[in-house]
């Protein structure tokens, strides 16, 4: 009786791309595709503190919703103040840069009249806040330029508000800032007078 | 539990993402920055990660596994660069320059051993530069900025033409050095101590 024949060696798997076939490698890989999204979630939102991942993740799951945008702009606009008291003037007027974004993104993703009213208003305060800021940086004692490049961008900003409809009080608030801004960027002690 | 190359890739690249983000987090006087690698830490890293597989320290990618590993490390590898270099300014480009000219002799030559312990030397050298060398002068060379009649204002642009430095809290630093923990054991997760490679020589005993 003839002795059986050796049993052949396994063949290799066709298409196991390098231990795809592993357990706990395709789940691994899964995982490292979730995370990676979610580093680049977190590095575009740049959220300053602990509480701010929370909204950021919610804007990122609804983007196309009104209340997430409208709660993250108003806590850019808290970090724009802690760092104003802090005497960080140019993170400041960074952070109601992003506010202003999140405020007209939430203005455009309105359903209805309120909610523009309610945006519209909130981005209108933030620009009012920024160019008051910007408008303390750029200003100089009257025997040193003013830098005019950062003046005549607050007054941009704040003649944007021309175009839309606001409450009187924002209305006269935007009035006011547009009146001392143009004073401030007029020559040396000129700037006293009145126009 | 992990046994196989396929299971240390994918758990290298996992170390590897974190070691990434981490280091790419600082907490500054006032928030939270987060910084992203420029071309000069790229460019480097992409040397680095050649030289880690061509001298055996990294395993050569094979598989999705394998290739994943290579590129979450090349990632990482940048990012703890940009944790490590000098802000921009002169001293960069003196320290990037050197270590450019350098690295092929520096880095090419030896075991996978010599190689990761020449890398943890250099770490320390531009840790050294960037942590304490730079803040150190920062604080002592001239009048502060606003200060001294103007005085401030031109010592401040010279500073800044060196090295243009922000100062971050303690925690960046602890922040940094895991980011580098993390490195390290993904790269001690995918190392292969029976590779051999030209530059390795057989012990006496």
């Amino acid at each position: 009786m003839p002795a059986p024949a050796p049993a052949p060696a396994p063949a290799p798997v066709r298409g196991d791309l390098g231990g795809l076939r592993d357990p706990f490698v395709i789940p691994g890989l899964i995982l490292l595709g979730v995370l990676t999204v979610l580093a680049v979630l977190l590095y575009r939102a740049a959220p300053q503190t602990a509480a701010e991942v929370g909204s950021t993740a919610l804007v990122a799951v609804r983007p196309d919703a009104f209340t997430p945008r409208v709660s993250r702009a108003r806590e850019r606009v808290d970090a724009a103040q802690r760092a104003r008291v802090a005497g960080d003037t140019s993170g400041a007027i960074a952070r109601y840069a992003e506010a202003e974004e999140e405020a007209l993104s939430a203005r455009e993703r309105a359903a209805d009249t309120t909610q523009v009213r309610t945006a519209t208003e909130l981005w209108a305060n933030i620009v009012l806040d920024r160019a008051e800021l910007m408008l303390g940086s750029g200003a100089r004692p009257w025997y040193r330029a003013d830098d005019t490049q950062v003046l005549n961008e607050a007054l941009a900003s704040v003649q944007r508000l021309r175009q839309v409809s606001l409450t009187p009080g924002t209305r006269s608030r935007a009035a006011d800032l547009d009146t001392r801004i143009r004073r401030q960027l007029r020559a040396g002690p000129l700037e006293w007078l009145p126009r | 539990m992990i046994r196989t190359p396929a299971q240390r890739a994918v758990a290298a690249a996992l170390l590897f993402l974190a070691s990434a983000v981490l280091a790419g987090i600082a907490p500054a006087e006032h928030g939270v920055e987060y910084h992203v690698f420029g071309i000069v830490e790229g460019l480097f890293a992409l040397l680095l990660a050649y030289l880690l597989v061509l001298r055996g320290a990294w395993p050569s990618p094979a598989g999705v596994p394998g290739w994943a590993a290579a590129a979450y490390g090349t990632l990482a590898t940048a990012q703890v660069l940009e944790f490590l270099f000098p802000p921009p300014g002169l001293v960069q480009w003196v320290v990037v320059m050197g270590m450019a000219i350098t690295a092929w002799s520096v880095f090419s030559a030896g075991s996978p051993r010599r190689l990761v312990a020449s890398l943890a030397s250099l770490a320390v050298i531009l840790a050294l530069v960037r942590y304490s060398v730079i803040p150190v002068l920062w604080t002592h060379i001239g009048p502060a900025a606003g200060t001294a009649f103007g005085l401030g204002d031109l010592a401040e642009s010279a500073r800044r033409i060196f090295a243009d430095w922000r100062p971050v809290k303690p925690a960046g630093e602890l922040i940094g050095f895991l980011a580098v923990c993390c490195w390290a054991l993904a790269t001690r997760l995918v190392w292969s101590p029976a590779a051999r490679v030209d530059g390795d020589r057989p012990t006496a005993d």
